[in-house]
C-alpha cells in the first residue's frame, strides 16, 4: 500500500512546478495553464486527505474544486481575448496600465 | 499493484507538468497538460475517487483539450509570442523559488501531523450514487453556492469577451 505522504509529495511536487511555471512565463495562455497545474495538485491533495480521513469530504471538496476551475478557466479565457484585443499582445510585460 | 500503477502514473504526471512549464509553444504545454489530467485521473482512481476520476476526464481534460486550443488559434499567441520567454536571471530566480515552496510543503508534509492517519484502511468508493448522496445531502449548501458562482461565471465571461 502506498503511503500518504507519496500522493502529497507528488502533489506538492505538481504544485511548486506549476508555481514555477507561473513565474517562469510571460505569455498569458502558459501562466493560465500552470495556474491549471496547480488547482489539480490541490485536487490530488485533497483526494489523498479523503482516502486518509476515510470519508467523503475530499472528495466532494474536490469535485467542487473542478467545477470552479472550469468556470475560473471561462471567465479567464474571456478576460484573455479581451486583452489581446485592447492590448495587442499577450506578454504580462505589456500589460502594464495599472503600473504607475 | 497499487504501489506499481501509482508510481509509473505520478511519474508520467510530473513529467507531462515539466513539460507544460519547459514547452515554449502554449499548443505543446495544452498536450502535456491534458496528459498530465489523465494521469492524475488515473491516482483518483486508485485512491478511489472513482467519480472525481470519470468527471476529471470527461469535465476537464474535455473543456482543456477543447477550449485553449480555440483560444489559442483564435489569439494566434503561440506563433508571435513564442521566442519571447523571461530573461535568464528570472528563470533561475523562477526555479528555486519553486525549489524553496517545494521544500515548504515537504517540510510541512513530514513535520505535521499528517502522516499520523492510518493509511492502510479500505478506501471509502467515491461512487457515483455515493457521491450523489453525498453531495445533496451535507454538502447541499457548496453545491448550490457552486451553480451561482458557475452561472455568475457564464454571465461575467459573455460581458467580458463582448464586442
Amino acid at each position: 500500500v502506498v503511503p500518504i505522504e507519496h500522493y502529497l509529495i507528488v502533489s506538492a511536487l505538481l504544485f511548486s512546478t506549476g508555481a514555477t511555471g507561473v513565474l517562469f512565463h510571460r505569455n498569458l495562455v502558459s501562466i493560465f495553464l500552470c495556474i491549471e497545474l496547480m488547482l489539480n495538485a490541490v485536487n490530488l491533495a485533497l483526494v489523498a486527505g479523503a482516502r486518509s480521513a476515510g470519508n467523503l469530504e475530499g472528495q466532494a471538496l474536490a469535485l467542487l474544486v473542478i467545477v470552479i476551475a472550469t468556470a475560473e478557466a471561462l471567465v479567464g479565457l474571456g478576460i484573455l481575448v479581451a486583452v489581446y484585443r485592447g492590448r495587442g499582445s499577450l506578454d504580462v510585460d505589456d500589460q502594464n496600465l495599472l503600473r504607475y | 499493484l497499487e504501489s506499481v500503477v501509482f508510481y509509473f502514473f505520478s511519474g508520467v504526471s510530473l513529467v507531462t507538468a515539466l513539460l507544460v512549464v519547459a514547452s515554449p509553444r502554449p499548443i505543446y504545454a495544452v498536450l502535456a497538460l491534458v496528459g498530465c489530467f489523465l494521469s492524475v485521473a488515473v491516482l483518483y482512481g486508485v485512491l478511489g475517487a472513482t467519480l472525481l476520476a470519470v468527471v476529471q476526464i470527461i469535465i476537464y481534460v474535455g473543456f482543456i483539450a477543447v477550449v485553449f486550443p480555440i483560444v489559442i488559434v483564435l489569439l494566434d499567441s503561440g506563433r508571435t509570442k513564442s521566442s519571447r520567454e523571461q530573461h535568464g536571471v528570472l528563470r533561475w530566480a523562477a526555479a528555486l523559488t519553486g525549489l524553496i515552496l517545494f521544500g515548504l510543503l515537504a517540510t510541512a508534509i513530514f513535520e505535521d501531523g499528517v502522516s499520523r492517519f492510518p493509511a492502510e484502511m479500505e478506501p471509502v468508493r467515491g461512487s457515483l450514487v455515493s457521491m450523489t448522496y453525498f453531495l445533496l445531502s451535507d454538502f447541499a449548501v457548496p453545491v448550490l453556492g457552486a451553480a451561482v458562482v458557475v452561472f455568475s461565471a457564464l454571465v461575467g465571461a459573455a460581458w467580458v469577451a463582448r464586442r
